[in-house]
């Protein structure tokens, strides 16, 4: 049977990709940024995400601004210049300068009526504890207090509601004039606005950034402070300072290495074919994903970057085969190669394959990415590359770069193979294993401008909250809202303010049990009265006849779009009612944490990213055991044990030593480091399987691996410049590892030597 | 509602501080000299809708720059002490009862502004009300409306009386009810 050139099984194979992307562009490509919605955990969480999703989307668009003058006239018109501009911005959607003066008029009357069923938690425990004579005291220092109230002495003589209103209300700092809020202080006058941007708040808003400065500095200049805090600002400054920093290092690091393609092969060819097989590989790899998953997440591309190393690895390995002098054409190259190209794709394939078999799809993405990926270039090599004009290239001087391979030779490669394990063994035991820290905030940098405006809008606003919160699901109004109270009491108890819809209106056994403790009151209010003189009995008694009328949290809200708490309402969401539970303060994420339960939900999102990096991590790290026992299976099968073992020394030896050089100098690892000890333990063992096929042309292998590892160097390793620590974390992990690689891998050629 | 006799109080005793006009400025630098002002107070509540009038005496100290002692010793002993941060109210029982800067901003804010006052900050007090002074002889009259959104939906006015030191202060709420306060042997050192 004549054998089917390679050639038009890549034409084919190119047809299919090219369909499938066509295919693809025309059912639309959907890239995922959602962190959460990968979690696998989140399928568990039922409708609590769902929930979290809709309250967040109130405010995630959201920018509070305060325009801060000395002259209270002078920041009003600020504000409202600035007010002008921001309407006539299409980044923003809407802006909010004037607020109902009135919105409290509405709502608290409304829970005035209701008053009888308010008892605070303070005056129930004092009237079933039989303690109403507290109440009573407090009521008649009042009354004389030059600052007492008097207005609602015929109503409500034991002021009840007062001390309910101080104690449940939210205490903000802004005050209404005229319209405006404003907040005062150190002598300054801040007015208020609510800003919405028109995008998406975690996409690049760069004229975000540069409406954000130009404004600060202009208003600056004119004696005014502009303070703004807002998510979409964070996420601008973010990505902003990322894309300068992808910018500067890729541009570098592509001209380096297209620069070192160029010069090592003194042709363009071998740059265009690289150029192109990675464009193919890459494109092929989201092709899969798409049609596997419909959409592709963030997360599985900058995973699997890898890709790009192994791509350039391959390409370079067969260019460099034109420094043997023995070979004369492609044809031959691809004969001596092949080989290790087979089997750098199985080991480099199999590595990846047991990210499949994990639960979150990320990983799972990120194997059909990688692999897709890899056997396009491998295709790509052995299908096309030999279809290129054979160069050869000058030979002088290559005796130098196996210099390794000759330092090993003089010492003996298993001794220095059990040398070098001695040591990191070492290493291991004098650090006591590796550590490491998933924390979230630990790879956040958020620029001081921001962190001050973030102070001051905080200092303005007069009321800090956590930036966690409780998200409480129940089958009814009322479930929701006893559990609310449940909730309430229990971090009363931890001393953490919990700012809840239920505060204003409590479930409907509440509000009864409230009525009942009221009537309790009638002799204090009669003894009240008697000591002030007051006698109209009918007056009295009409405060005990009529009870207000029961009320739920749709007859609140219904009162006034301006009630502060009814983001916290959310409703109906997949035939379950959800609320939110705000919580006052800084309080600390381990007591929320304790008071978790079936149906109250803590939301964290530094948590949650910080769980998700450490599950992700695990997971990965986890699955590298099995990695290493599916290759050593496959290379043990295909070598034989000892072969096996020495093929993989190096990138086993290279990923533990390169994660100690990491522990030791940084105290912990993070999930980047981990990133890049799979691109270091992929390069490795191709560079191992390379050496330990070269045989005879040693010095084109050992050029080969050479200009791949300086490639890599100027890829990736050229990241730990940035500033970023996600991003120099993978960097300096990726040039220690890879270095140890390049060092390491020869030893791979012992089994033969030895 | 706290905050409006915080201010009127406040006011009564930092009014020598006022360099509101020309007129004001003698009293001010007269009175300006003492640190400490203290003395007794008469206090009269007339409740319209109760038709109830309610009467409570006993001392204060008045300390620059804002410490206030309100010291009733009748018909029931009751303290309060008001400082920059916090205000602490005793009831006869001995229970206390505090209202500080971090749980209720806006009522400090208004405090905050009042301690302006006792510096001479003309400005402190026409952040928050309008006023007028009138001058008979070496007795003055100050008439406060209140500027701020907040205070007009309570107060509808404030009058302060007095020569070497404050002698009365009438606080008139929106629902008619009136606070009057009459301060007698005042001593300054």
């Amino acid at each position: 049977m004549k054998k089917l050139p390679l050639f038009s099984i890549w034409l084919v194979y190119l047809l299919v990709i090219v369909a499938g992307g066509v295919y693809v562009g025309i059912q639309g490509f959907k890239i995922d940024t959602d962190f959460l919605s990968i979690f696998p955990s989140h399928a568990e969480r039922g409708g609590f995400y769902q929930a979290s999703a809709q309250y967040e989307s109130n405010f995630t668009n959201e920018i509070l601004v305060f325009v801060q003058n000395a002259d209270r006239d002078k920041a009003i018109a600020a504000a409202e210049e600035l007010s002008k501009k921001i309407s006539q911005n299409e980044i923003f959607s809407s802006v909010k300068l004037k607020f109902s003066g009135n919105a409290q008029d509405q709502w608290v009357p409304f829970l005035y009526s209701k008053r009888q069923a308010l008892l605070t938690p303070e005056q129930t425990r004092n009237i079933e504890s039989g303690q109403s004579q507290i109440i009573l005291n407090k009521a008649l220092t009042n009354i004389y207090s030059p600052m007492g109230l008097t207005t609602q002495l015929g109503t409500d003589p034991l002021n009840l509601f007062q001390d309910f209103f101080l104690n449940t209300a939210a205490n903000f700092s802004v005050k209404p004039f005229n319209g405006y809020l404003i907040s005062e202080k150190d002598g300054k006058y801040a007015v208020f606005m609510r800003v919405k941007i028109n995008r998406n708040a975690y996409s690049f808003n760069a004229d975000l950034i540069e409406f954000y400065e130009g404004q600060k500095a202009e208003y600056t200049a004119k004696g005014t402070d502009l303070h703004f805090l807002g998510a979409s600002l964070f996420s601008a400054f973010g990505s902003e300072k990322s894309m300068r920093e992808v910018n500067l290092y890729g541009g570098l690091s592509f001209t380096a290495v297209m620069l070192l393609l160029v010069w090592a092969f003194s042709s363009a060819i071998p740059v265009i074919a690289t150029l192109a097989t990675i464009g193919i590989s890459v494109g092929t790899g989201l092709v899969a994903v798409m049609l596997v998953y419909s959409s592709v997440h963030v997360l599985s591309i900058v995973l699997g970057i890898s890709v790009l190393g192994i791509v350039t690895d391959y390409c370079t390995h067969f260019f460099a085969k034109g420094f043997d002098e023995k070979l004369e054409n492609n044809e031959q190259v691809m004969k001596k190669i092949k080989g290790a190209l087979v089997l750098g794709f199985l080991t480099n394939t199999l590595t990846y394959l047991c990210f499949y078999f994990t639960d979150l799809i990320v990983l799972k993405q990120l194997a059909i990415f990688t692999i897709a990926g890899i056997f396009t270039t491998f295709l790509t090599v052995i299908g096309v590359f030999p279809k290129f004009k054979f160069r050869r290239l000058h030979s002088k001087g290559l005796d130098k770069v196996v210099v390794i391979s000759n330092i090993w030779n003089r010492v003996g490669h298993k001794k220095a193979m059990i040398t070098i394990f001695v040591i990191v063994l070492v290493g291991l035991v004098l650090t006591r294993g590796l550590k490491f820290n998933d924390d979230i905030k630990l790879l956040q940098s958020v620029p001081t401008v921001l962190k001050n405006d973030e102070t001051k809008v905080t200092e303005l606003l007069g009321i800090k909250r956590s930036a966690s919160y409780f998200i409480v699901k129940g089958t009814s109004v009322e479930d929701v809202l006893k559990k609310e109270e449940a909730l309430s009491a229990k971090m009363r108890e931890n001393n953490v303010k919990a700012l809840a819809i239920s505060n204003f209106s409590p479930s409907l056994e509440r509000q009864k049990q409230s009525l009942t403790d009221y009537q309790k009151l009638e002799p204090i209010v009669k003894e009240f009265y008697k000591t002030i003189n007051y006698n109209d009995q009918s007056k009295i008694k009409a405060l005990f006849v009529n009870a207000p009328t029961p009320f739920v949290p749709s007859n609140l809200l219904a009162t006034s779009s301006e009630f502060p708490l009814a983001m916290n309402w959310l409703g109906k969401i997949n035939g379950e009612q959800f609320s939110v539970v705000t919580v006052g303060g800084d309080a600390n994420l381990e007591i929320l944490k304790a008071l978790e339960t079936e149906d109250v939900h803590l939301i964290s999102k530094a948590a949650d990213l910080s769980n998700f990096m450490q599950v992700l991590r695990e997971t990965i790290t986890g699955q590298f055991a099995y990695v290493i026992a599916a290759l050593l299976l496959l290379l043990v099968l295909w070598w034989g044990w000892k072969r096996a073992f020495y093929i993989l020394y190096a990138p086993v030896v290279s990923a533990i030593a390169t994660m100690l050089f990491i522990r030791i100098c940084y105290g912990y690892l993070n999930l980047f480091n981990v990133l890049a000890v799979i691109l270091i333990f992929c390069l490795g063992m191709d560079y191992s399987v390379f050496f330990s096929q070269s045989k005879e042309s040693t010095r084109a292998t050992h050029v080969g691996i050479l200009i791949s590892f300086i490639s890599t160097i100027e890829a990736f390793g050229v990241l730990s410049m940035s500033s970023t620590y996600a991003v120099s974390s993978f960097g300096v992990s990726v040039f220690v590892g890879i270095c140890l690689c390049y060092l390491l891998s020869p030893l791979a050629a012992g089994a033969e030597h030895d | 509602m706290r905050k409006i006799f915080l201010a009127a109080i406040t006011l009564a005793f930092s009014i020598s501080a006022i360099a509101a006009d020309a007129d004001f400025e003698q009293v001010r630098q007269h009175v300006m000299k003492h640190k400490v002002v203290s003395g007794n107070f008469k206090q009269v509540r007339n409740l319209k809708d109760m038709k109830l009038k309610l009467d409570s005496e006993g001392d204060f100290k008045f300390k620059l720059p804002f410490d206030l002692d309100w010291n009733q010793k009748k018909p029931f002993p009751m303290d309060l002490l008001m400082t920059p941060d916090k205000i602490t109210q005793k009831n006869a029982d001995g229970s206390e009862q505090v209202i500080t800067k971090a749980q209720q901003p806006v009522v400090f804010t208004f405090s905050s502004s009042f301690l302006g006052i006792f510096a001479g900050d003309k400005t402190a007090i026409e952040k928050t009300f309008n006023y007028t002074v009138s001058m008979k002889g070496s007795k003055w009259t100050m008439s406060l409306e209140p500027k701020d959104d907040l205070l007009k939906k309570a107060i509808s006015k404030v009058e302060i009386q007095g020569s070497e030191f404050v002698e009365t202060v009438e606080v008139s709420e929106k629902s008619g009810n009136t606070t009057h306060i009459q301060f007698s042997n005042v001593k300054g050192s």
